[in-house]
């Protein structure tokens, strides 16, 4: 989920999808995504410089994931911590499935994905730690 | 107060060394200005203004500004913000205004020396530096100087990726791109580099430069390039000389250069780019942040910026101005209140915040002094920033040997920056015969880049102001 409504001179995000599924008229273009094309493999969730890209990712069974850019202190993986929405208001205690630190990204930024409810998967944009 | 667990920097451990302060031991790492120092021991009174009724904390901590001085060694009138601190130095809180010292002193005035590059580079900033490299690189020998003790001007502390084009810098820290700038500047050898050394003054023929605590120099170049950046504005209200109202890119400095926390809990004034990405670099360093106050209608900054602290619950509140700042010695508490259409204050819409640091990101005005001095001429251009030099599309100013580039020529963001010096290193070089076709590459292809950076309607405001300031160039060959 590309959440990049302005016009802004940039373009990391359609510059390194491997599978091309982002769509940029010109560098200041506002970015759109080809879910048909789209792997989920969020490339573009670390690329980007503004950390406006978020993975949805519902297609396991064992249900729905969020994958989120998270420069703060990194929880561990089975943490459980605190789901926040747009505003920073909590949602739910959610559980991190997998986390890649800034060493493990090719594009400096680290990620952090956790298990979602499907009904909050389109809130859930940031996490905390619950300490 | 040193940042321990940063997600982004490291601060590596120095040697600590030890100075003192009105005759009291202090431990300073090496490699940390006074300032820093002082903040870190908890000291933020600096000085008392000059009536010796109020005192003064650190403002910019770039020296641009005067908030900081102290007298060092004997020598007062010394920006602490950018000395770095050295064994057994003596500090003192600089009270009134100082006497002129002695020559007993370590005042070192009276040391004159000379130096004739062929480009003279003033400001170690994306601007600088890139102008630097593009000059040396056609052939022109260069000095560069920085009134800094560090290269890299802004960039330096600037811990977010640059938006723009994959192709230039995009994706990259400014932190690591100055970093990378800064050793090829240093690595060349055509580019003489000096740090800590003011410009003082740009005359028909020669431009004077301070070398901190060390020599004057008289510098005879052909050509002279201006990249002295910008200045931070301060905005009225009661007591914003308090110490604990800062620049929010002193803040900045002060945590991402030298790891130093500016206190426990900010108010920040401004929601423009600045403002935004200050605060969030804030919560990584673990400071609180306790709202954002605009006095817009709306956001200034870019919305995925804004995004970024909402969703950690960082309220921006806009439409509010900043009535005043209240504690005995520092700040304790600022107070905003609402605005309407008009400007008009809203009584009984007063809101307190217990902060200890209320930091300024209202806007940045061009530091424009060094070109006002040396007799280029300017104008008021408020799409730019305040004053600017005005120029053709070589950012040649209206003095034939002087040019301008980066936020000096109006306030935009490092990769324009870069582009602009390049531009002035390439036609330096050309206008003294050296570099060649490539050159004239360079200039091309950067102003195409300028020109797609500044499409945007975002932009529409910058755009407007610029074909004001550019005038034709005077030569043929354009």
């Amino acid at each position: 989920m590309i959440e990049c409504p302005q016009e802004i001179p940039c373009d990391p995000c359609q510059a390194n999808c491997p599978a091309g599924a982002i769509d940029l008229e010109d560098i200041n273009g506002t970015p759109t995504v080809d879910f048909e094309k789209c792997t989920g493999c969020s490339v573009c969730v670390e690329s980007c410089p503004g950390l406006a890209i978020f993975t949805v990712d519902c297609s396991s069974e064992k249900g729905c994931t969020v994958t989120i850019p998270y420069e703060f202190d990194l929880p561990e993986v089975g943490e459980e911590v605190i789901g926040l929405n747009r505003k920073g208001e909590e949602i739910s205690r959610v559980t991190v499935t997998s986390l890649k630190t800034k060493g493990d990204s090719a594009f400096d930024t680290p990620t952090v994905t956790v298990q979602v409810q499907e009904e909050h998967v389109n809130e859930l944009r940031n996490i905390r730690r619950s300490k | 107060m040193r940042i321990n667990d940063h997600p982004i920097l490291s601060f590596p451990e120095t040697e600590t060394i030890t100075f003192s302060y009105q005759g009291r031991e202090i431990n300073a790492k090496r490699g940390e200005t006074i300032a820093a120092a002082l903040h870190n021991a908890g000291i933020t009174e600096l000085r008392n203004s000059g009536d010796r009724e109020r005192g003064r904390g650190l403002f910019c901590a770039i020296g641009k500004c005067s908030s900081c001085l102290m007298k060092v060694d004997g020598v007062p009138n010394v920006r602490t913000c950018i000395t770095m601190v050295q064994e057994g130095m003596e500090v003192e809180k600089q009270t009134g205004f100082p006497e002129i010292p002695s020559k007993s002193t370590k005042l070192k005035s009276e040391i004159i020396e000379k130096k004739s590059p062929e480009v003279l580079v003033i400001g170690g900033g994306p601007a600088g530096l890139r102008a630097s490299l593009t000059a040396a690189s056609a052939g022109a020998s260069v000095l560069v100087i920085d009134e800094n003790p560090l290269l890299g001007g802004q960039m330096i502390k600037q811990t977010h990726k640059f938006f723009g084009s994959s192709d230039q810098e995009a994706g990259e820290r400014g932190k690591d791109i100055g970093d990378r700038l800064s050793r090829e500047v240093s690595d060349h050898p055509e580019i003489e580099v000096m740090t800590s050394t003011s410009a003082v003054g740009i005359f028909e023929e020669k431009v004077g430069i301070y070398k901190n605590r060390e020599k004057f120099l008289k510098v005879d170049p052909e050509k002279t390039i201006v990249a002295t950046g910008a200045t931070e504005d301060m905005i009225k209200f009661p007591n914003n000389d308090m110490p604990g109202v800062y620049g929010a890119g002193g803040v900045q400095t002060l945590m991402n250069v030298y790891g130093v926390k500016p206190g426990d809990r900010v108010l920040m004034v401004g929601a423009g780019n600045v403002g935004l990405i200050i605060t969030y670099q804030l919560l990584q360093a673990n400071v609180e942040v306790a709202a954002i106050a605009e006095i817009a209608s709306e956001i200034g900054g870019y919305f995925v910026h804004a995004a970024k602290i909402r969703r950690h619950g960082i309220p921006i509140i806009t439409d509010h101005r900043v009535s005043r700042v209240e504690g005995t010695e520092k700040v304790e508490r600022a107070v905003i209140e609402e605005v309407g259409d008009s400007g008009e204050v809203i009584q009984g819409t007063e809101k307190k915040f217990d902060v200890d640091v209320v930091a300024l990101a209202a806007g940045l005005s061009p530091s424009y002094k060094l070109l006002n001095h040396g007799g280029c001429e300017l104008e008021f251009q408020p799409a730019l920033g305040g004053h600017v030099p005005k120029r053709d599309k070589r950012m040649r100013t209206t003095r034939e040997e002087i040019y301008v580039a980066g936020d000096a020529s109006g306030i935009e963001e490092a990769t324009s920056a870069m582009l602009e010096g390049a531009i002035a290193g390439a036609d330096a070089a050309l206008s003294i015969g050296k570099g060649g076709p490539g050159e004239e590459d360079i200039i091309r292809d950067a102003r195409e880049k300028l020109e797609k950076l500044r499409a945007g309607s975002y932009y529409d405001n910058l755009r407007s102001g610029l074909q004001e300031v550019e005038k034709p160039s005077r030569t043929k060959e354009q």
